[in-house]
């Protein structure tokens, strides 16, 4: 008897979870990605400014000897610490794995860029190309990061 | 025989929209913008081998970041995709919470006191069928 009270009451109790779940789940709004990060903006931001003066000093000091790849050694190493710290604050983020494989995109084209500037000093006419393609990159994982807001 | 930038925009147009074919109408024009740049990028790479001015081992490099531009480009679709869609199924609930919280005939009548009531007067009065 006990028995039987037992077990109507712990349906009673399951029934009532369940009205429960199912008056309170459609209030849940799913987010298939990330909320908007304001510090990847600015990080990816910033870094989007030291690319572009970085190709802008080549473009100034193209035929002298002031364009080796020693004299700008600083900037390429820079700008590995800021990508990878963009890069390790992406991966944190949950659902954020497109941001998270772009920015590793971006800074193997960084690496490229490293490579190509030790090959020789880059010229105004391989520099077109490069800072549209940089741009491109950064554009992309801007306009995500700000598409993320949602209207807030 | 050398790239063609406008055609070689619209291949890569074309790639970008039966990827995202659903979703297109959303994210159209940021695609269209991207693919553009990018084919002319390719033309100016191939400009820099043919003539001369790059070697095989610098234009793979160039051929990498331009590889990596494209993917990013491509991922963003993909994201802004996927952010349209919860938009949408978004706007579905609140629509659907809207039409189901007063069905014609409830106390919902005082318009100055209560909130619930200064929605449209269509979404007040539709009579929903029993769930």
């Amino acid at each position: 008897m006990i028995h039987g009270q037992r077990s109507s009451k712990s349906l009673l109790c399951f029934g009532a979870l369940l009205i429960t779940l199912a008056a309170f789940l459609p209030a849940c709004s799913v987010k298939l990605i990330s909320s908007y990060d304001e510090a990847t903006d600015k990080a990816v931001t910033a870094l989007q400014r030291k690319t572009e003066a970085h190709l802008i000093g080549l473009e100034a000091v193209e035929g002298l000897p002031e364009c080796k790849y020693e004299k700008h050694k600083s900037f390429y190493d820079e700008a590995k610490v800021d990508v990878s710290a963009i890069a390790v604050r992406a991966a944190a983020i949950p659902q954020n794995d497109i941001t998270t494989e772009s920015v590793a995109l971006l800074a193997n084209s960084l690496g490229s860029l490293e490579k190509l500037h030790k090959i020789a000093c880059l010229s105004k006419d391989q520099i077109a190309p490069l800072r549209l393609q940089f741009n491109a990159s950064f554009t992309a994982i801007l306009k995500l990061e700000l598409a993320k807001r949602r209207g807030e | 025989m050398s790239l063609n930038a406008s055609q070689l925009g619209k291949d890569i147009l074309g790639a970008f929209k039966g990827a995202f074919a659903e979703r297109w109408p959303a994210i159209k024009e940021y695609g269209e913008a991207e693919a553009k740049k990018l084919a002319q990028t390719l033309v100016m790479i191939e400009a820099l081998k043919a003539s001369g001015k790059i070697n095989d081992e610098q234009a793979t490099l160039h051929l990498e970041i331009q590889k990596n531009a494209t993917r990013t480009v491509f991922l963003t679709l993909e994201g802004l995709g996927i952010l349209a869609a919860e938009a949408a199924s978004m706007l579905r609930w609140r629509l659907s919470r809207m039409l189901s919280i007063r069905p014609s005939g409830s106390r919902c009548c005082n318009k100055s006191v209560d909130l619930a009531c200064r929605r449209p007067a269509l979404l007040n009065c539709v009579r929903l069928p029993p769930l």
